[in-house]
């Protein structure tokens, strides 16, 4: 993976600096509420419900053993214990005390981490795939591609202050995992029929209170231009976006307003003019940051490792919760933090430390992040996986559920946050309480469920195969279902299935619509692949009906 | 504030007298340096104004193409922001500067010293912030960092240019 070295350690460092002064001159009262805002998001710290909640950068979702267990180390000294892993494959402290945030940024310095950018109106961490460089369908590695935007947007001088935020996701592979399609860029990275590898650009794609699909902005962009071309886009957007109301400043809306045609028009306009300046990237600098991510040294004999045979418990958890790998003998794993009595998301320090462990003794000392907020050990030997799965399982982390229903999506919510008009948290655990029979779970098979505390969609309702919205009305809890929205290959939003149900209603509405499946699928049909072949009426029929 | 009227502004990371006179859409034009509102610049020059004492302002959002022709020409252009989050003055800066607009970029409004260092890279050289009685409190900002990842309107090396010149010639 990638490390630093002095010059991105200095940044880090005098990063420590400049915001220890900043929240010294707020506290002070030099810096008002107002001036202070703008530059605390843009260090991740937002001021919640309870106390500020800080949001550390994980880039790309790719952690060392080391920063694992610095983290842990922050969770035990400044917070509850305990860290909660987002959807954009960071992580989020509830619990710090505003004054030791800049403590907490001097800690995270010494292993190479920060909050930078983590929020505010700027370009966020760059998302990708939790299986790169190491699945099977890979055409190339995304992460050096990630690296050098994250090095390129970082404390970017022009584009500190964009209308709004804005995400990128990076794709290397022949199924999407990282949701490019919702991002205000997504790349994925694609060869010509000559074999010149580029990306295909998307763009304005989106959740949040107007959901959109990201658009082809280019087919084909050799990967020299990823850092001129991207300036390009980003430069149109803080020049003609919206800043009036920030409910329409995204770029989805820019897009939208203009038109494709004539937003890719301004942005060659601008990429003309840049293409051959010093952001073009040389053969010297892409060979060098794909040195940052070579193969580790897979142990050439391990294609002999033989699967042991140790009961269905341990079976059910390979074939559920581990991947192929594109080494033969090796296979990622998925550390579920779903399930039980779990917050989704939620690792304790103890956990943090134990997943760092194994990571160190059979993952070569990496962990990531995935966007459906798991942890994955991405290396493990298959004639290790016995004593991971153990491991794991001793410590509550091998419910063998993903990818199934209570693998679900979910964001803090009313519990934390202060946008939220509804739980989630609660709802999720009331949902994973009534779905713990495994082998329900395993019939259903593969069903992403994700929910949402508000329209903000952190909780990317909109993209669910089931979706799940929280809303207020008059004061009251109520739930917005959707159906049929796909966030990877053939992404699409879900359709409303009818009026929002209340709070005590939520789980027998979910279990009504997973009846109406198993009645209605065809054999090998997925959750996803029914609602497409039989649309949302034949569900709308068996919830409403009732009510009729 | 002293009993010296000379505004004080920083310029080239120093405190420096003002010898520029904003001057808004109506009131007459008076004598010495002045700036402008663009739409004024050729009356201005009409009245017997020189180009050197000549400056225009321009609000953050406003489009680079509305200098086409005067860049050469402009001793100063000041870029007015309404708010320190208004990122657009950053772009247009930038846009300038790789027009090739030599002269003196100067930043007034809304801004103050956790701004400086982001809009001395976009290609400001001085700096009037409205709302800031210490102006000295400023000059700590352009050293909020020593080192940076992108080119930009500054002549600084990137950190990419600095790996590549120290792995060609290795120290030792």
């Amino acid at each position: 993976m990638y490390t630093y070295d002095d010059y991105d350690q200095r940044i880090v460092d005098e990063r420590v600096r400049q915001f220890r002064d900043q929240t010294r001159r707020y506290l002070a009262g030099e810096l008002s509420d107002e001036a202070f805002r703008p530059l605390r998001l843009m260090n991740g710290l937002y001021l919640q419900r309870h106390a500020p909640m800080l949001r550390v950068a994980i880039p790309y979702g790719l952690l060392s053993a080391r920063q694992l267990r610095m983290l842990a180390h922050v969770a035990r000294t400044y917070d509850r214990g305990y860290g909660h892993f987002s959807t954009r494959q960071n992580i989020q402290f509830n619990w710090p005390a505003l004054a030791r945030v800049p403590d907490i940024l001097a800690d995270l310095a010494t292993v190479g981490m920060h909050a930078i950018q983590t929020s505010g109106n700027c370009v966020r961490n760059v998302s990708s795939d939790a299986l790169a460089g190491v699945a099977p369908d890979e055409i190339d590695d995304p992460r050096p591609w990630c690296e050098l935007l994250r090095q390129w947007s970082t404390l970017h001088p022009e584009f500190s202050y964009l209308p709004r935020k804005f995400k990128i996701a990076v794709s290397g592979a022949e199924h999407d995992r990282a949701a490019t399609a919702f991002h205000d860029i997504g790349l994925r990275l694609v060869r010509a029929a000559d074999g010149r590898l580029g990306f295909r650009v998307l763009v304005g794609g989106g959740q949040g209170r107007t959901p959109r699909v990201g658009v082809v902005l280019r087919e084909f962009l050799d990967t020299r231009d990823l850092l001129s071309y991207t300036e390009s886009i980003l430069r149109v957007y803080n020049r003609f976006g919206r800043r009036d109301n920030k409910y329409k400043a995204r770029i989805k809306i820019l897009v939208g307003a203009l038109g494709i045609a004539e937003f890719a028009r301004l942005v060659e306009q601008e990429w003309n003019a840049k293409r051959d300046s010093a952001l073009a990237l040389t053969p010297q600098a892409i060979a060098a940051m794909r040195e940052h991510f070579a193969p580790p040294a897979y142990a050439p004999e391990a294609a002999a490792d033989a699967l042991p045979s140790a009961g269905p418990a341990f079976a059910r958890w390979v074939e559920r919760n581990t991947r192929a790998h594109r080494v033969a003998g090796y296979r990622a794993v998925f550390v579920s933090l779903k399930g039980g009595s779990r917050a989704p998301g939620d690792a304790s320090a103890d956990e943090m430390e134990l997943v760092a462990a194994l990571a160190e003794r059979h993952s070569f000392g990496e962990v990531r992040v995935t966007h459906d907020q798991n942890l994955v050990l991405a290396d493990v030997r298959s004639g290790d996986l016995h004593a991971v799965w153990q491991a794991l399982a001793a410590a509550g982390l091998a419910t063998p559920n993903i990818g199934l229903v209570t693998d679900m999506i979910c964001c803090p919510g009313l519990d934390f946050c202060s946008l939220a008009n509804a739980a989630s948290i609660p709802v999720a655990l009331a949902i994973q309480a009534r779905f713990d029979d495994l082998d329900y779970l395993h019939d259903i098979g593969e069903l992403e469920l994700k929910m949402s505390g508000c329209m903000n969609a952190c909780g990317h309702h909109h993209v669910g195969h089931i979706g799940i919205l929280g809303v207020d009305k008059n004061g009251a809890e109520f739930y917005q279902f959707t159906l049929g929205g796909v966030a990877g290959d053939g992404a699409r939003l879900g359709e409303r299935l009818g009026p929002a149900v209340p709070r005590a209603e939520v789980v027998e509405t979910l279990a009504h619509i997973l009846e109406v499946y198993l009645a209605e699928r065809a054999a090998g049909e997925r959750f996803i692949d029914t609602v497409q072949r039989i649309g949302v009426s034949p569900f709308k029929e068996r919830i409403y009906a009732r009510a009729a | 504030m002293s009993g010296d009227s000379t505004m004080k502004i920083v310029r080239d990371r120093h405190l420096v007298d003002d010898p520029w006179q904003p001057v808004g859409t109506e009131e007459p034009l008076p004598g010495g340096a002045i700036i402008v509102p663009v739409a004024r610049w050729h009356e201005a020059l009409a009245a017997g104004r020189d180009e050197d004492s000549l400056g225009v302002v321009l609000p953050a959002g406003a489009e680079p193409s509305e200098l086409d022709g005067l860049l050469e020409a402009l001793p100063l252009v000041a870029v007015h922001f309404e708010s320190p989050g208004d990122g657009r003055g950053y772009s247009l800066a930038r846009t300038l500067r790789e027009r090739g607009f030599g002269g003196d970029l100067r930043a007034c409004g809304m801004f103050g010293r956790d701004q400086v260092f982001y809009l001395a890279r976009c290609g400001f050289t001085s700096f009037a912030p409205e709302a800031i009685e210490d102006l000295t409190s400023l000059l700590a900002g352009f050293d909020d960092f020593s080192l940076v990842y992108q080119p930009a309107a500054d002549v600084r090396d990137p950190i990419d240019a600095l790996r590549a010149a120290r792995a060609g010639n290795p120290p030792r």
